[in-house]
C-alpha cells in the first residue's frame, strides 16, 4: 500500500510523457490512452481508502531526505480531486475535438494532475512548493490553451502574477530554512512549537505571511483573486472546471491549510487572520458578482466566495479550539468547512462543464450559457441540495461561538449567503425562461461521453448529504476533521464525539 | 545586510511590476523577483572563505561538515532556477503571440483595443 503514495505523482508523470512522445499515426489512440490512465490514477487514490503513512523516497528517512505522506484529509482530497480529474477527462474527449492537437492537451492535463497529487502528499515544504508550481505552469498554458486574444491576455495575466506569487512563497520557504535549518514540514512543526517566546512582530510572522502570501493566491482569496475571473472565463471548459474544482482547492486551500496548522499552529494563531481573509473573500466575492453581466464570470466571483466560506469556516475552528466553552462551534465550523471544500470541488466543476456543453459545437457561442441547476442551486445553498447543510453549519457555528467577532462574522456571511441565493435563482430563473426552447434543442447534441459526467456530478450534488449519516461521518468527515486540528486540548475534543 | 539587500532588489521588482505597462518589462521586472529571492537562498547557505561541499580525497567527511558552505539551499536554488526559466520562456511566448494580434506589447493599447473590438 505504502508504494502506491509515489506513484500517485509518477504515474500522471509517464503518462503525460507517453502521451507527448505518441507517433503521429497514434494519435487517435490518445483519447483513450488518456482515459483509462484518469480512471486509473482514480482508482489508485481509491484504494488508498483509510491508509495512512510516510513514503520514504529512496529510503532516505526524515531530516536528510525527503518523504511523501498520507492522512485522512489528504484521502479526502485525493480522492475529491482524482474523482473532478477523471469527470473533467470524460467531458474533454468529445470537447476538446474541436481544437488542435487535443493530445497536448491531455500531456498538459496530466502534468497538473501530477502537481495536484503531488501537492497532496507532500510532506516537505519546499517540494510541496516544486509540485505547486509544476500544476500552476501546466495551468497557465491550458487557460491560454484556445490561443484567442482573450484567452491569451488572461494567461499572460495569470502567469506574470502567479510567478510573483511563488517567488514571494519561496522568499518565505527561505525565510524558514534561515531560521530553523529544515524544510520538513513536521520538524518545522516541532522546532516551531518548541519556541518559548515569539514576538510580536518577530522573523517567524513573516516567514508565515510570506510563505502564506503564495497559497493565497491560488486560492483565489480575497486580496490576490484578481486573476481568477479572467481566466476562469476566458479558458475552455473543461479547464476552468479543473482549475475551479481541483487546482484551487488542492493546491490553494488545502497546501495553506496545511502550512498553516502543520507548520505554524504550534506558535502562531493564525486562525482569526484565516478567518479574516475568508471573511472578506466572502464579502468581496458577492459584491463584485452583483455587479457582473457575463455568465462565468458571475460564477468565477460567486466562485470566490465559495472559498471564502471555507476559509472562514476553518479560521474559525482553529481560533476556537483554543476556548473550553465552544467545542461545539470548533465541530461545526471544522467538519462544516470540510464538507463545504467537497461541496466545492464538486458544484463549481460541474457548472463550468455544463456551460461548456452548451458551447459544444461552436465553440464561440459564449452568450447562451449552459446553466445548470444542480451546480447552481447547491452554490446558492437551497435546502435539498448539499450546498446548503455545509453553509448552514458554517454560520451555525460563528453564531454559537458567543463572541462578537463570531456573531459579527456570521451576520456578513449569511447576509452574502442569502443575497446569493437570491441573485443567482432569480437571474437564472428568469434566464431559463427565456432560454428554455434553446436549451432543449442543444441538449440532443451532446454525446453521451459528455453527459455522463454531468449527469453523476449533479447526483453527487444531493447524494453529499449521505457523507452526513453518522456512519459514514464517524468514518470520512471526523477523521479528516481531526487530522487537520491542532493537536492541543485533546479533552474538549475527546468529549465530543 | 544579506536581508536588506536582497529585500530591496525583490522590491525593485515588485515596483517594476506594479508601475511598467509594458508587457517585456513587466516579464524583466518579474525576473528581478525570481533573481532577488534565488540570491537570498543562495546567500543563506553562504559562509566566508567556505568549501564548496563536494568530498574529496583530500577533505574529510568531517572536514566537510565545519568548513564547507551549505549545499541544501544551493540545490533548492538550482530547482527554483529551472522553474522561473519555464515560466519565463512561456511568458515570454503568450507575449510574442499577443504582439502577432496586436501589434503592441502595451497592455493600455491592448485593453483599447479590445474594448474597440467589443463595440
Amino acid at each position: 500500500m505504502n508504494n502506491l503514495i509515489p506513484i500517485l505523482v509518477a504515474f500522471p508523470l509517464a503518462a503525460g510523457f507517453i502521451l507527448a512522445l505518441l507517433p503521429g499515426k497514434w494519435l487517435k489512440s490518445a483519447d483513450s490512452i488518456a482515459l483509462v490512465a484518469s480512471s486509473i490514477v482514480f482508482l489508485m487514490a481509491a484504494a488508498l481508502y483509510g491508509y495512512e503513512g510516510i513514503y520514504e523516497i529512496g529510503g532516505w528517512s526524515s531530516p536528510v531526505g525527503i518523504n511523501l505522506h498520507i492522512d485522512s484529509f489528504g484521502w479526502l482530497m485525493l480522492i475529491a480531486v482524482s474523482f473532478v480529474g477523471l469527470s473533467v477527462m470524460l467531458f474533454s474527449i468529445n470537447y476538446m475535438k474541436t481544437y488542435t492537437s487535443r493530445n497536448r492537451y491531455y500531456v498538459l492535463f496530466f502534468m497538473m494532475t501530477a502537481g495536484i497529487n503531488g501537492t497532496l502528499l507532500a510532506g516537505d515544504i519546499f517540494n510541496r512548493f516544486v509540485y505547486v508550481e509544476l500544476a500552476a505552469i501546466a495551468s497557465y498554458v491550458l487557460v491560454g490553451f484556445g490561443c484567442g486574444a482573450k484567452e491569451l491576455t488572461a494567461a499572460l495575466k495569470y502567469a506574470v502574477l502567479g510567478a510573483a506569487a511563488s517567488a514571494v512563497s519561496l522568499f518565505g520557504i527561505a525565510f524558514l530554512y534561515a531560521l530553523y535549518g529544515t524544510v520538513d514540514m513536521a520538524l518545522l512543526g516541532e522546532v516551531i512549537s518548541g519556541l518559548e517566546t515569539v514576538y510580536p512582530f518577530s522573523p517567524l510572522h513573516l516567514a508565515a505571511g510570506l510563505a502564506i502570501t503564495g497559497f493565497v493566491f491560488k486560492a483565489a482569496a480575497f486580496p490576490l483573486h484578481i486573476w481568477q475571473p479572467d481566466a476562469l472565463s476566458a479558458a475552455p471548459a473543461p479547464v476552468s472546471a479543473i482549475v475551479s474544482g481541483a487546482l484551487i482547492s488542492s493546491t490553494g486551500i488545502y497546501a495553506l491549510l496545511r502550512t498553516v496548522n502543520t507548520v505554524f499552529s504550534g506558535a502562531l494563531r493564525l486562525g482569526p487572520a484565516v478567518a479574516a481573509i475568508g471573511l472578506f473573500s466572502v464579502a468581496a466575492g458577492t459584491l463584485t458578482a452583483s455587479g457582473t453581466k457575463e455568465y462565468k464570470r458571475k460564477i468565477s466571483y460567486y466562485s470566490i466566495s465559495q472559498v471564502g466560506y471555507i476559509l472562514l469556516g476553518f479560521g474559525f475552528a482553529w481560533h476556537l479550539i483554543y476556548s473550553e466553552s465552544s467545542a461545539a462551534a470548533v465541530f461545526l465550523a471544522g467538519s462544516g468547512a470540510i464538507f463545504h471544500l467537497l461541496n466545492y470541488a464538486v458544484f463549481t466543476p460541474l457548472i463550468f462543464l455544463k456551460s461548456g456543453a452548451a458551447e459544444y459545437p461552436e465553440k464561440r457561442d459564449r452568450d447562451f450559457p449552459g446553466v445548470s441547476y444542480a451546480g447552481i442551486l447547491s452554490l446558492a445553498g437551497v435546502p435539498p441540495f448539499a450546498g446548503f447543510i455545509s453553509k448552514a453549519m458554517i454560520i451555525a457555528a460563528c453564531f454559537i461561538s458567543g463572541t462578537y467577532s463570531g456573531f459579527a462574522a456570521g451576520v456578513i456571511a449569511s447576509a452574502a449567503a442569502v443575497y446569493t441565493l437570491i441573485s443567482l435563482t432569480r437571474s437564472n430563473i428568469i434566464n431559463f425562461r427565456i432560454k428554455r426552447k434553446k436549451a432543449r434543442n442543444i441538449s440532443g447534441r451532446i454525446p453521451l461521453l459528455m453527459k455522463i459526467p454531468i449527469w453523476s456530478l449533479s447526483a453527487l450534488c444531493i447524494l453529499l448529504w449521505l457523507l452526513f449519516i453518522p456512519v459514514l461521518r464517524e468514518r470520512i468527515i471526523e477523521p479528516a476533521r481531526l487530522s487537520i486540528m491542532p493537536q492541543v486540548r485533546a479533552g474538549v475534543e475527546g468529549s465530543l464525539r | 545586510m544579506l536581508y536588506t539587500l536582497t529585500s530591496v532588489l525583490f522590491l525593485v521588482g515588485l515596483f517594476g511590476l506594479l508601475t511598467q505597462r509594458n508587457i517585456i518589462k513587466i516579464i524583466i521586472s518579474v525576473s528581478i523577483i525570481e533573481s532577488a529571492v534565488n540570491l537570498f537562498l543562495v546567500l543563506v547557505g553562504y559562509r566566508k572563505e567556505g568549501l564548496a561541499p563536494i568530498i574529496t580525497r583530500h577533505t574529510s567527511h568531517g572536514k566537510i561538515m565545519e568548513l564547507s558552505v551549505d549545499p541544501f539551499p544551493q540545490a533548492m536554488v538550482v530547482t527554483s532556477i529551472v522553474i522561473g526559466l519555464s515560466v519565463m520562456a512561456l511568458m515570454i511566448a503568450i507575449a510574442l503571440r499577443l504582439y502577432h494580434i496586436y501589434g503592441t506589447y502595451n497592455i493600455d493599447e491592448i485593453k483599447k483595443k479590445q474594448e474597440e473590438e467589443k463595440t
